[in-house]
């Protein structure tokens, strides 16, 4: 089972995406709430993909993806942004995130993504 | 993306595609050397083809690709057709046929294919073929490519590294796209050198493309890894990687080949059921189809291009129009005989008129029918009881319309269910049941299509928008209840304690206002505190052909639509007074407010003490334009303002009168 870290400062938001995740065969071995918990539990979790939210108190996301990038070149985040981020996903994505998604979520195109940066 | 709204489209076409290429085949096979019926039955596979795969019926895809390399050598004289070349191909339609069949019948059969795609490779390989002839160079003019650009291929090609030309076309619902444009070429410029992109990256960084792009990349990978790199990107519809070659020995030789992958990737519909499945679209779309497996056989129609349509509707319009100039004409001269000919040709428009009317409408079912299922999954998500009723779904609105409607009214429901419907626990306390109800309505209330989202929620809040408003330093001294209730369509406004990710950013309000008004409609609260919370959404039926009252301020004509017009006054100017520094008249014991549209559209007024004042209702609203005077009423075709314009929220459109003019028509809802 591939092995998800959640991050975002949304506690709803963390439980319908654990929700979509763990329904379709992926195992949540994290929840952060902000940018910093994130960096923090990627180095622990070693997650196979994490999900990264754009706007959170602390660290923000693009922050975030900096950091674990610098950890770990490989890591593969998905950001998870809102209408209207346009430059901040294309911040992210210089910065090294895989993928992003666009709330409001469908499961299906959550599922999409993580399979196609998982391979 | 819900496929299954297509497959009665697919199988109609499919069939016919496959009728064709028997037709195609037999006649190749009498009359061999018959270029045209090459041609026709390729273009017929490659149909069938991009057809089955975007459905994500990809057996079929793939055999038919198969089939196409053959009708290919064909076409380019490297294989001659033979009788054993002929079965082979009948075979290979037979398997089509069956397939598409199953599918009909919405059976899970599956087909072995593998022994007539065998056959087909042996075929398409089975000659020596002309090494000349695969290594031809490609065709790269017409992708604008300057000199220098050129250089760079060459130069590439002669260290032995690929050039590709990747077409990308992202989901046709992609939202961000010009963020997810720009993760292609990104990923695609870890991967290699990017040479151009079609459009340019700045245009593709604001958006300024449809779906597709085209990116030239320099690399050492090969075409699959490429395509495979582009496809781990989601919400990709479609990559095309498509082998780049100029060789400047260049022959003067017929029209290359461009050896093309087309990856229509398996549409990645992943259809999430409670139980944890995950159906890849390809069963997804068999399960939706055994629902309706009753109703499955072909109806009796024909698949009309919706432009033409579009330019059917335009071209009654306009022959409306001069029938109108033309009555006007025959009344002036008094002619009997004329006046009762043009009588009939009056009625055979109208008829007319009518009728391409109602050939572009659609049952709003369309729409409606994904909303259940919305509920369902809102419900769950948020821990709440909710029921959708729907009432009126066989009303027919535009197609225009339908195609749009979907997303402003999934807005509505969202925020019914986040916020209007109370918890479990809260319904209970206020003795409510602890079911809530949102309905879904669509009726027709004259020239007028009305859809309603009501919910028997919490209702909205007046004090917390008065606060709101506040807040944004809005004045609501002296506004209605229903005014102030109506500000939560403005931007930027949202009263939710918490944003959720259903709803509460404020962006969705004025976003589904924004929608309708493009299309000509009007959006209102009513809400009761405790009671509930109902938004009606009031659109024209058809979106072509309007009456209009033509109008004039200073030396500008305009059209308003006769929708939306209530009365038309002669006033004084001096009758116009002032309240709270906005322009008011009293008429009948009621305020209206005025609108000076001079000043609102920057025009110089005539200095005239009489002007008239047109009342129009938009939704719950009343209010008076102020205009120097009347043309007359009219008959107008709307032509939509073009890219470039579209910005302009003033308009809705222009038309073009019967005497050449043109003229804007005023978007009245911006003015309300």
């Amino acid at each position: 089972m591939p092995k998800v870290l959640i991050v975002d400062d949304a506690a709803f938001m963390r439980m319908m995406l654990k929700d979509i995740l763990t329904k379709n065969g992926f195992e949540v071995v994290g929840e952060a709430p902000n940018g910093l918990k994130g960096v923090e539990m990627y180095k622990a979790e070693k997650p196979d993909v994490v999900t990264m939210d754009i706007t959170m108190p602390e660290m923000d996301g693009i922050e975030a993806v900096k950091q674990i990038k610098a950890i770990d070149p490989n890591a593969k985040i998905i950001m998870c942004s809102a209408m209207g981020q346009q430059a901040m996903v294309m911040e992210a994505i210089k910065s090294g995130a895989r993928d992003f998604i666009v709330k409001p979520f469908q499961p299906e195109r959550v599922l999409e993504a993580l399979k196609k940066v998982l391979g | 993306m819900d496929m299954s709204q297509y497959l009665d489209m697919f199988l109609e076409e499919s069939a016919e595609n496959l009728q064709y290429l028997n037709d195609g085949i037999l006649a190749l096979e009498k009359n061999p050397e018959e270029k045209e019926t090459i041609n026709s039955i390729f273009r017929a596979a490659h149909t069938l083809k991009g057809m089955a795969g975007s459905m994500g019926f990809s057996d079929i895809a793939e055999l038919t690709h198969k089939m196409e390399n053959v009708l290919d050598k064909f076409r380019k004289d490297e294989l001659n057709v033979t009788s054993d070349v002929v079965s082979v191909l009948f075979k290979c339609l037979d398997a089509l046929e069956n397939m598409v069949n199953a599918i009909q019948e919405g059976s899970d059969e599956k087909f072995d294919t593998k022994e007539i795609i065998e056959m087909l490779e042996n075929i398409q390989s089975g000659k020596p073929v002309d090494a000349k002839k695969v290594s031809e160079e490609k065709n790269v003019s017409g992708y604008d490519l300057n000199d220098y650009d050129k250089e760079i291929i060459k130069q590439a090609q002669e260290k032995n590294y690929n050039v590709y030309k990747i077409d990308t076309t992202l989901y046709k619902d992609c939202v961000l796209k010009s963020s997810r444009a720009f993760l292609v070429y990104k990923t695609l410029e870890e991967n290699g050198e990017l040479i151009k992109t079609i459009p340019s990256t700045e245009d593709l960084e604001q958006e300024n493309f449809d779906r597709s792009f085209t990116i030239m990349l320099i690399t050492e990978k090969n075409s699959d890894e490429i395509k495979n790199i582009v496809m781990n990107i989601s919400e990709i519809e479609k990559v095309e990687v498509t082998e780049l070659n100029i060789e400047a020995t260049a022959e003067a030789a017929p029209a290359a080949e461009i050896k093309t992958q087309t990856v229509p990737v398996e549409n990645a519909n992943v259809n999430v059921n409670g139980n944890g499945n995950i159906n890849s679209n390809n069963s997804n779309v068999k399960t939706d189809k055994e629902e309706d497996k009753t109703n499955r056989k072909a109806h009796q129609s024909i698949r009309v291009d919706l432009e033409r349509l579009d330019k059917f509707m335009n071209l009654v319009g306009e022959l409306v129009m001069h029938r109108t100039r033309l009555e006007q004409i025959s009344t002036d001269l008094k002619m009997t005989e004329l006046h009762e000919t043009l009588e009939q040709v009056g009625r055979i428009t109208s008829d007319l008129q009518d009728l391409v009317m109602k050939v572009r409408m659609l049952p709003i079912e369309r729409v409606f029918n994904r909303f259940p299922r919305t509920v369902r999954d809102l419900s769950k998500e948020l821990n709440k009881e909710i029921e959708l009723i729907i009432e009126g779904e066989d009303t027919e609105l535009d197609r225009t319309v339908i195609d749009e409607i979907g997303e402003p009214i999934m807005h509505l429901i969202r925020n019914s269910a986040d916020h209007g419907i109370e918890p479990v626990e809260e319904r209970v306390k206020k003795g409510k049941n602890p079911k809530g109800i949102i309905k879904l309505m669509a009726y027709q209330e004259g020239n007028k299509a009305v859809i309603r989202v009501e919910d028997d929620g919490k209702g909205l809040d007046i004090e917390k928008i008065k606060n709101k408003a506040k807040k944004l330093g809005i004045e609501v001294e002296g506004m209605s209840e229903a005014d102030i209730k109506n500000l939560i369509f403005m931007q930027g406004f949202s009263t939710s304690d918490k944003i959720t990710d259903v709803s509460g950013r404020g962006v969705g309000m004025d976003v589904v206002k924004t929608k309708i008004s493009s299309l000509g409609g009007t959006v209102d609260v009513i809400s009761e505190a405790g009671k509930g919370t109902a938004f009606v959404i009031r659109l024209p039926l058809t979106l072509s052909i309007i009456q209009a009252l033509l109008v004039k301020i200073g030396g500008e004509t305009f059209a308003i639509s006769l929708g939306f017009i209530e009365k038309v006054l002669t006033m004084d100017v001096e009758d116009i007074k002032k309240t709270n520094k906005k322009d008011v008249i009293i008429y009948r014991d009621n305020i209206i407010p005025i609108v000076k549209l001079s000043n609102k559209l920057n025009i110089e007024d005539e200095n005239t003490k009489q002007k008239y004042i047109v009342i129009v209702k938009v939704g719950e609203k009343t209010a008076g334009l102020l205009v120097d005077s009347l043309l007359g009423q009219q008959e107008i075709v709307i032509k939509p303002m073009g890219r470039t314009l579209q910005n302009l929220k003033e308009y809705v459109g222009a038309t073009i009168l019967g005497d050449g003019l043109v003229t804007l028509i005023l978007n009245i809802a911006a003015f309300v």
